[in-house]
């Protein structure tokens, strides 16, 4: 890594995205990479299908004409429109993998502007690893610089250092130097976007998919020659001034310790709200444990942070994607017995009469000394009166001698999504071959192979 | 039941009551009536499609459109959108962010002071994209024009002077948003669809001041259009997105200003639509040195004035104004059109304040360089805004002073000149791409829209055929 002490925030980035190498991966952090694109390949396919994913898809198809590939669907288009149709597409189900750093979700963003571009340029799946892993480095050093405050003051952070860390992807795909690397970020800086306000709405998973083009396109403009500020992200009227108020650009090196952005990486085992995991696994784990059902249970209390108030804790769903935003949903599904899969998390599920019932037993409230942050505090009461605790974190990434557990669990949810689409055949080629990212020569052939 | 029944009050609730700022927007934008629009109205919306032609035609030319022009043809797609001054047609959202970025190129665009940006960048290079796509009729297009206008102004207005001061470039933000109001009313969207639009466009509002002075100032204007055009699009094909996203929690107006006020776009329009107080710009510099040209342009007009008459010229502007564009002794083309003594000396030397005034050529002009030295630069002691005040001392003793405020806009008995000056600047603009004939031809089509000429024509003849 070169020295970036004397450099502005910016440029230090573009220094460090722009060096990544494979070099860089070694063993666990290669794998951790492969798993990612894994992740992101089967949620993208099974997102494709999702009503905003075809409503995009069809936008972009009347727009553009290319090489690069509709995940999951049809049709080829060029690469700001596939970056917006593929990023819609892999976090239409919220199924995706989130980064405790990045507080969102990384690959949404950043796999769709590499493919993008390495697409066009028939780039190899050495270059694609390298790319995604320089991507993934700028969530978390963006991410962390930005701070949690970012996200509470009103930004989807997906979005938003989304967009900058997709540009660092697609500008490391197309190899471009430090210089034109600091411009692609700038040039994304300046189109970094997306409202809270949208959650619980399609226009959530648009925001991914605009970062998505958004970086595809700032990297392409960057590499034809446009200029762009060159502290685009730590001056007062750039992002730092209008977007992050607690802009603190040491926080990276102090949090990150030496890890490289895909440590942080975390994945998903139920397509919903990470928010409303620790509902889920909670509750599950009480049934478990003892060997009860819903049925011994007379009440259910999350404690959830006042920040998730806004996320995710819709009261009463009325379709299958207000109910991914919902922790008492996820709560009653375990208490009915019923699937925590997409099943769980359709029109019909959030209408079934029982669990809707099952809802009535779960009362949700703000933990009294848990302002901020993603966590829930699972208080189970037994029928007999006996009131159990679960408080665990979540959304904390696995161990190195854990990744090879998690390969199989992801593996397991890769083909409950890709099978039904692209055949059992053709998912078990990608999933091999994405264990071996690296060593394909043209991703292209690899992602023909995700179409319906 | 212990604390939870207690805390009831802390029991969340699913949906926030949704009315209000977006929802008033949408009404406006989508019942737009373009038979319910004066005469005065019509013929201004003509004027901005005008200025917004020659300023897109003559941007087009400039360096960072060639380079978005060649990433946006990556997208390929059918030929359905023009970019106009160039050779390709593409698609729409590829189109709306080539011709967006063109009309702001030369920051010789029109501006509205309650909006802080530029409106038609935005709303007419998005309404331009969908009228070729989705074969819009004119009357559609020029309501697309008038509402696209209306909100960019109204979202502007409400974000207030605070929504700047934080770092923001209303052209990208307010912009976006008047872009997918004018695409939404040109598709005919109704109601509830385009308050859809505009909860995508803002959710994608974007555009930072640390841009301007880089290629990224005119490439937010863009990406402001295309922002607005794929809104429409996708509210078209039924996309949810939050319908009080402008003033709801964790919308643009806790996110994006710290001074929102839904109730200042009514009490600052007065009753007049948006695009009534749209003002452009007649000289290819920075808009702080207008008062200053207009007010000695007409001193010199009134005395029939030689630059020999004239022994020193005193100009005050407001503070901000004289930190913006207070170059006494411009070192290069940039930097004269932010120079109020080269304004001033353009002036007295009877040169036109037109795109050659601002050049090289011009700066290094002794004669231009000796009348700067009689200009002195002083304030006027008002903190912001455009108004000037500008004292002529002549060699024989007198002195005359005149006072302007370039912005604003001109009555409606003064529309007739107001269309001559801007054809002129038309002309300037265009003249050099398309040849004098078609430039005649081109405003003349303008000058009929809404009355047999077709916007889709129009945009379909703004080509340049073996000319990229």
């Amino acid at each position: 890594m070169p020295d970036t002490v004397s450099l502005g925030f910016t440029a230090a980035l573009a220094a460090r995205t722009s060096s990544i190498e494979l070099g860089d991966l070694e063993g666990p952090r290669l794998e951790r990479v492969r798993q990612a694109a894994l992740d992101w390949t089967g949620v993208t396919i099974a997102g494709a299908a999702e009503p905003v994913s075809r409503s995009v898809a069809r936008v972009v198809r009347a727009e553009s004409t290319g090489p690069c590939t509709l995940v999951g669907t049809t049709g080829r288009c060029g690469p700001q429109a596939s970056a917006l149709a593929n990023g819609t597409a892999s976090h239409a189900q919220d199924y995706d993998d989130v980064s405790f750093w990045m507080h969102g979700h990384p690959s949404a963003v950043v796999a769709p502007a590499v493919l993008a571009v390495a697409e066009v340029r028939q780039s190899s799946g050495a270059e694609v690893a390298v790319g995604l892993a320089a991507g993934y480095e700028a969530t978390a050093v963006l991410g962390l610089a930005a701070g949690l405050e970012h996200y509470v003051a009103g930004w989807h952070s997906t979005g938003t250092v989304g967009a900058v860390a997709a540009a660092a992807g697609a500008a490391r795909a197309l190899d471009l130097d430090p210089d034109a690397t600091e411009r692609a970020l700038a040039l994304a800086t300046l189109q970094a976007a997306g409202l809270k306000a949208s959650f619980g709405t399609m226009a959530k998973p648009i925001h991914a998919g605009r970062a998505a083009a958004v970086g595809a396109l700032a990297a392409l403009l960057a590499e034809a020659g446009c200029t762009a500020p060159t502290d685009a992200i730590e001056a007062p009227d750039g992002f730092a001034g209008a977007l992050a108020p607690d802009f603190e650009p040491t926080r990276a090196a102090a949090a990150m310790d030496g890890r490289l952005g895909l440590e942080a990486i975390a994945f998903k085992q139920y397509p919903a709200c990470g928010g409303t995991h620790a509902s889920i696994d909670g509750v599950r784990r009480v049934l478990e444990d003892r060997g009860l059902t819903g049925a011994d249970v007379e009440r259910v209390e999350l404690r959830v942070t006042r920040q998730m108030e806004d996320i995710c804790c819709i009261a009463e769903p009325r379709t299958g994607h207000e109910g991914m935003f919902s922790v008492r949903h996820a709560a009653a599904l375990v208490l009915a017995g019923r699937e925590t899969s997409a099943a769980g998390f359709t029109d019909e599920a959030v209408r079934d009469p029982e669990v809707v019932a099952a809802r009535a037993r779960v009362l949700v409230a703000t933990h009294p000394e848990r302002e901020k942050g993603i966590m829930t505090e699972v208080t189970v009461v037994l029928a007999t009166g006996e009131r159990i605790v679960e408080d665990r974190p979540q959304r904390v990434p696995v161990a190195d001698d854990e990744l090879g557990a998690q390969r199989e669990r992801l593996a397991a949810k890769f083909h409950d999504l890709a099978d039904p689409v692209v055949g059992a055949d053709a998912a078990a080629e990608i999933d091999a071959r994405l264990g071996a990212l690296e060593c394909e020569a043209r991703l292209g052939e690899l992602l023909a192979l995700t179409q319906s | 039941m212990d604390a939870l029944t207690e805390s009831s009050g802390s029991v969340v609730n699913s949906l926030a009551p949704r009315s209000g700022f977006t929802a008033d927007l949408a009404f406006r934008a989508s019942g737009l009536d373009f038979d319910a629009l004066s005469d005065s109205v019509v013929e201004r919306t003509r004027q901005v499609v005008l200025d917004w032609l020659g300023g897109t035609v003559a941007g087009a030319q400039e360096p960072v459109v060639q380079i978005v022009r060649s990433v946006a043809r990556l997208e390929g797609g059918a030929p359905r959108a023009t970019l106009v001054g160039t050779e390709d047609r593409l698609g729409p959202q590829a189109a709306a962010l080539a011709n967006g970025t063109a009309a702001h190129a030369l920051d010789f665009d029109d501006s509205n002071l309650g909006m802080v940006g530029h409106p038609s960048a935005p709303v007419v290079s998005a309404v331009a994209a969908v009228v070729e796509s989705h074969g819009v009729d004119t009357r559609d297009a020029l309501a697309g024009v008038v509402a696209g206008h209306e909100v960019a102004a109204r979202t502007g207005l409400a974000l207030g002077v605070a929504h700047y001061l934080a770092g923001w470039h209303a052209t990208g933000t307010a912009g976006a948003l008047g872009a997918a109001a004018g695409a939404a009313r040109a598709l005919g969207l109704d109601e509830e669809a385009t308050s859809r639009a505009l909860g995508l466009a803002a959710t994608q509002a974007s555009g930072l001041r640390v841009a301007f002075g880089t290629m990224g100032k005119p490439f937010q204007a863009g990406r402001a259009a295309a922002a607005g055009v794929l809104a429409a699009q996708l509210a078209a094909e039924g996309v949810s997105a939050a319908t009080d996203a402008i003033e709801g929690a964790q919308g643009l107006s806790t996110t994006q200003t710290l001074d929102f006020d839904p109730s200042r776009p009514a009490r600052e329009l007065d009753g007049r639509l948006a695009i009534e107080k749209a003002q452009f710009k007649f000289y290819a510099c920075c808009g702080g040195a207008h008062g200053t040209i207009n007010a000695l342009e007409k001193l010199v007009a009134d005395d029939i004035l030689s630059p020999y008459d004239v022994a020193k010229v005193d100009v005050r502007v407001s503070a901000q104004m004289r930190a913006v564009c207070g170059v006494i002794e411009p070192a290069d083309a940039l930097e004269s059109k932010f120079s109020l003594p080269h304004a001033a000396a353009l002036v007295l030397a009877g040169r036109r304040c037109d795109t050659s005034g601002f050049t090289h050529a011009a700066v290094a002009d002794a004669a231009l360089a000796a009348l700067r030295a009689r200009v002195r630069v002083g304030e006027t002691g008002d903190l912001t805004g455009h108004a000037t005040t500008v004292t002529v001392q002549l060699r024989n003793g007198a002195s005359r002073t005149e006072r302007s405020d370039p912005r604003l806009p001109a009555p409606d008995a003064a529309l007739g000149r107001q269309w001559d000056r801007l054809a002129a600047k038309f002309h300037d603009l265009v003249g050099p791409v398309l040849g004098e004939a078609r430039a005649a031809q081109l405003a003349g089509v303008v000058g009929a829209l809404g009355r047999g000429a077709s916007v889709a024509e129009l945009l379909a003849s703004t080509g340049v055929r073996g000319h990229a």
